[in-house]
């Protein structure tokens, strides 16, 4: 067995991974106080970060802490149904494109064309409000948008998968369409399909983290993007309230890179081709 | 080759009129008629049906799709419900100052890839390029409205270099080439930029240290030129393509972008437009932007295509 040292770098993004991971599945034990509902009396409202509140409060005493706790678990759910979702959408329609060809891809190409065209963030949020304010419509909001990238590249790569001398082996033999693209064309796309899952998981936090920003986002959950929607809102960075500006979007941040690194590091692994960040 | 060109366009016109279309029939599905905007629930009894008469929103869906299409063709952008003025009125200016935000953070922007990048290169291996890149990924990672909101933390409220926002500080009416505008550019500037740099930065160095493998690097070298001249004269100019080619995408990357900066910075543009027409249920000015948006993007790609002809003709050949 060779010996492979893995970077620093991919060594500390696997870890950031882990410990937000165990935050969201751990967060009631974790967190000390209940994010939202009726807040604990014996707080204030925006106080720095102290022993009884390590990030301190809210505009309305609630802690911070909790409250990114939580929010861990929310925003990383949406992300992975997201990029579940588009990753799932898009590798259909990309087989699709590349196995059958002719009008069946252009029509999909011309779909994803499209959607290339459009302002991405704007359609995003009046699709969420023309859906309803939910996670659910969240996730299918941004799903709509994100398999646009998957599919060009799985039908490029299924294009090239095709002409393999195995491919028309299996057809000259009678096996069907369907067979052809599960067993023989899609397994060689897996590597690169994990690959655009986990760029797509980044993309997906980072554009739900905006539209809970801009107040357009799930009405009843509490993302990192809605936190920082609220700091802005209620004037949190004009009384200089870092302790709650700083720790969501830094999750993100962290997370997000983490997931970039994690994907780069990963594609080298698999050999998958050097893929454009969406 | 003018066949290509001939067909890209009227691909371009295709997929305006497509635009238009979906734009038209993604605001319809949206709840809420934009009457409701006007009088408020505490209307009395037939007051809304008249409005909804007057204003023709009783028609059916196709008599005013086909009026909706044949006002674009017109110039004319609707009407908005919520500030009781033609849409153009509200948004001329702001496509401006759009631009003012937009056009010197893409040049500062390339000017950081198109110098910083080859010295990066040239300079491979060693800890400053470790550091740069992990910035620029960094950059990339975080929400550009975060990456705002924690400059205007540092930069605005700890060490009061720059004001909080806006583009002009209130009632000076100073003009777009005055300090006071400058002062106000800077930060949302050079936030805007870092975002807009990770894309193309990377692509363009992975492109350059490709280069560097290639004999004609070697060639050079033999003849005996230095380090920094071959990076930025030969192996720039050949890394240069996928610039180009990735443009449409960036450009569509970048208007995404324009929303948050002008909503964390106030900054008067269409982006912020877009936000407050939806909040505010202004769909005339949500449509009309949204469809200025699109062509925008639309427009950038099909030059770019066009442009792209130019240098590599074999794209052509399809």
């Amino acid at each position: 067995m060779k010996k492979y040292r893995v970077s620093t770098k991919v060594v500390f993004s696997l870890t950031v991974l882990i410990v937000f991971i165990v935050l969201a599945i751990f967060a009631e034990v974790i967190a000390p106080y209940r994010p939202t509902g009726t807040a604990d009396r014996s707080s204030g409202i925006f106080e720095k970060p102290s022993a009884s509140h390590f990030l301190g409060t809210t505009y309305i005493g609630r802690d911070v802490f909790s409250q990114v706790v939580f929010g861990t678990r929310v925003s990383l759910l949406i992300g992975l149904a997201t990029a579940f979702l588009s990753t799932l959408i898009g590798t259909v329609m990309g087989l699709l494109a590349g196995f059958f060809g002719g009008r069946v891809e252009t029509l999909v190409m011309r779909t994803v064309d499209f959607f290339y065209a459009i302002p991405s963030r704007a359609f995003i949020i009046i699709l969420v409000i023309a859906l309803g304010n939910s996670v659910l419509a969240l996730i299918l909001a941004m799903s709509a948008m994100f398999w646009r990238s998957p599919t060009r590249v799985v039908r490029a790569e299924t294009m090239i998968l095709k002409k393999n001398d195995y491919v028309e082996a299996a057809r000259a033999i009678g096996v069907g369409h369907f067979n052809i693209v599960v067993r023989h064309i899609f397994p060689n796309l897996v590597p690169m399909v994990l690959v655009y899952f986990a760029i797509t998981l980044g993309y997906a936090m980072i554009a739900e983290a905006t539209i809970s920003f801009l107040g357009f986002g799930a009405v009843n959950s509490l993302s990192w993007g809605k936190m920082l929607n609220l700091a802005f809102q209620t004037g949190g960075l004009s009384r200089g309230a870092w302790w709650w500006i700083v720790p969501p979007g830094l999750c993100i941040a962290l997370f997000v890179n983490s997931i970039f690194n994690l994907s780069t590091w990963l594609g080298g692994m698999l050999k998958v081709q050097r893929m454009s960040t969406i | 080759m003018y066949g290509y060109l001939i067909k890209r366009l009227c691909q371009g016109v295709i997929l305006l009129f497509v635009l238009a279309s979906v734009t038209f029939f993604l605001f319809e599905a949206l709840p809420g008629n934009p009457v409701d905007v006007m009088i408020g629930p505490g209307a009395p009894h037939g007051v809304r049906e008249a409005l909804i008469a007057r204003f023709g929103f009783d028609q059916p869906i196709f008599t005013r799709y086909t009026k909706y299409l044949n006002n674009l063709l017109h110039g004319d952008l609707g009407w908005s419900y919520v500030y009781f003025q033609p849409v153009e009125n509200i948004i001329k200016d702001k496509l401006i100052y759009t631009a003012a935000l937009f056009l010197p953070s893409a040049v500062l922007a390339y000017a950081f890839v198109l110098i910083g990048i080859p010295f990066i290169v040239l300079k491979r291996g060693s800890w400053l390029e470790k550091i740069t890149v992990q910035i620029i990924v960094l950059l990339r990672s975080s929400p550009l409205f975060w990456t705002g909101i924690f400059a205007l933390l540092i930069f605005s409220i700890g060490l009061k270099w720059f004001p909080l926002g806006g583009m002009r500080t209130p009632g000076s009416g100073s003009s777009l080439l005055s300090v006071d505008f400058l002062r106000h550019l800077a930060l949302p500037c050079l936030v805007y930029a870092g975002y807009l740099v990770g894309l193309p930065a990377l692509l363009l160095k992975e492109r350059m240290e490709a280069d560097l493998a290639k004999p004609y690097v070697d060639v050079v070298r033999a003849k005996g030129v230095r380090s920094s001249v071959i990076i930025y004269k030969h192996v720039l100019k050949n890394s240069m393509l996928p610039i180009l080619t990735t443009a449409g995408a960036i450009i569509g990357i970048a208007l995404g972008g324009q929303l948050a900066i002008e909503v964390v910075f106030s900054w008067p543009g269409l982006g912020r437009a877009i936000v407050k027409a939806i909040q505010t249920r202004d769909f005339a000015i949500a449509q009309a932007v949204f469809l200025i948006i699109g062509m925008m993007v639309v427009f950038a790609n099909l030059l770019v295509d066009l442009s792209y002809v130019l240098v590599d003709p074999r794209v052509t050949h399809d």
